[in-house]
């Protein structure tokens, strides 16, 4: 499953804002994208973000990872939309007599292709980063309270443990005679409950000596807590946001005079 | 499970609720690590459990979060579904604690979670539906399902109908066999001890 933290470690600018700041970049991107809606807008507000990465000196693995996550998902979305998208009118590709790629599905879907790109972008970036540290401390600033941050970050330490914890179930029950391999899907799917089931009183187990360690380290003591990592917004924090949107506001501006809208369907 | 009189709240978010929190999230991805070559998702699991065990609130908790965490770490797509995710926690854990998900495995047992989970189904497909088509135009992300899906669109349905049955076929599939899994586990949890733990 391996699941790791996005947070690549550089020394940056990007990586030297606060989270606020970032969290705060990432909203002004999205918004022109989602307001207008214009494949171009929001091509404009991606390279915005790239650009950000190139700062961050991330770009090529943040290009690589939104490539690798997004593009099994969006073959069969081109896909769909392109041959039955009721909207479909005007052919452009025939596969078949009766099947053909229509010119209006496949905007629709590169419309949505250049949203996702215009929103997850600038959160994507805040993740690759930003130390989760960082974010707990910031997103508690804002007012999470601590029993709602405690739990999600967490649980970037606890999942591995689960995963590992997982492989030895499976082995332990493998050598008890379980099968696991080339079995059916029935069979499969019985199989989750000896997995499972060891897991769960495991983690039960673990939660109980975590709420111990956790008391003992005063977590539900009501005085002012203190953060092994601090963050603060700086002048060049402001200076970064208000740089921010306003190349935003110059660039939706100039691409929707440049090519003014032509319908839903159109660029 | 409803034994103590102090609020709701203070239960579920006692520091042992809140140690549970983690690790339920870490059982929702490594079960849909396990689902990874079936036809189901069965990513609602600990959610379920969380909710089920602990309260409504903890399994609402637990479902929200986790797909904050899938988003920060491998999945973009996966935060609108945060709301999904965190329905269905509420929703089996205000069954627990309606007393309908009970340890004895007798026929009317089975009837109630078998009800239970079309409902949860149901709320599924409501809530997840209008995220699909208003984000990725229909399609859901599981190459089965978007056949389906792709077979209605084919048969001249609209994207919102189509992409609705098509989430509900896979939707209900997924939480009968998702909640009676859950249902099963919880029978083998002894409840001594999670009481003990509790307190």
């Amino acid at each position: 499953m391996s699941v790791r933290i996005s947070f690549v470690p550089r020394f940056s600018p990007i990586h030297q804002l606060d989270p606020r700041t970032k969290g705060f970049i990432w909203l002004a991107v999205a918004f022109p994208a989602l307001a207008t809606n214009s494949i171009l807008v929001c091509l404009a507000m991606f390279s915005i973000t790239v650009v950000l990465s190139l700062a961050a000196r991330v770009s090529s693995l943040y290009v690589k990872n939104l490539t690798k996550m997004i593009v099994p998902v969006f073959i069969p979305i081109f896909l769909i939309q392109g041959l039955f998208n009721p909207a479909g009118k005007t052919p452009v590709l025939f596969i078949l007599p009766w099947l053909s790629f229509k010119r209006e599905g496949l905007v629709f879907a590169a419309v949505l292709l250049a949203r996702l790109l215009a929103v997850f972008g600038g959160g994507y970036l805040l993740t690759l980063t930003t130390h989760p540290g960082d974010l707990m401390a910031s997103m508690q600033k804002l007012g999470l309270p601590l029993k709602i941050a405690y739990p999600l970050f967490s649980t970037f330490q606890i999942v591995p443990t689960i995963e590992s914890r997982l492989q030895s179930v499976k082995q332990a029950q493998m050598s008890r005679g379980l099968k696991l391999e080339k079995i059916n899907l029935v069979q499969r799917l019985r199989a989750y409950i000896p997995l499972i089931t060891p897991v769960l009183m495991g983690a039960i187990e673990e939660a109980y000596r975590r709420s111990i360690a956790l008391e003992a380290r005063g977590f539900s003591s009501k005085t002012k807590k203190t953060y092994l990592r601090e963050v603060r917004l700086r002048r060049f924090d402001y200076y970064f946001a208000a740089v921010i949107v306003l190349v935003v506001i110059f660039l939706s501006s100039a691409v929707m005079t440049v090519v003014p809208r032509a319908g839903p369907w159109g660029l | 499970m409803t034994e103590a009189k102090p609020s709701r709240l203070k239960i579920e978010f006692s520091t042992f609720g809140i140690a549970m929190i983690p690790l339920m999230i870490g059982i929702n991805i490594a079960s849909s690590y396990l689902a990874a070559g079936t036809p189901i998702w069965a990513d609602t699991l600990g959610s379920m459990l969380a909710g089920i065990i602990i309260g409504p609130i903890n399994g609402l908790v637990v479902g929200a979060l986790t797909n904050i965490f899938k988003w920060v770490t491998f999945d973009p797509f996966a935060l609108p579904y945060a709301i999904v995710n965190a329905t269905i926690g509420f929703i089996a854990g205000v069954c627990a604690l309606l007393g309908l998900v009970r340890k004895e495995t007798n026929t009317s047992q089975v009837g109630r979670i078998l009800v239970i989970s079309i409902a949860l189904a149901v709320v599924a497909t409501l809530t997840s539906t209008p995220l699909n088509v208003s984000l990725w135009g229909g399609s859901t992300g599981k190459a089965w399902v978007d056949a389906i899906f792709a077979g209605f669109m084919a048969g001249g349905w609209q994207v919102f109908p189509a992409s609705m049955a098509a989430e509900f076929i896979s939707d209900i599939t997924d939480k009968i066999i998702t909640f009676f899994i859950a249902w099963l586990i919880y029978t083998r949890v002894p409840s001594h001890f999670i009481k003990t733990m509790r307190r």
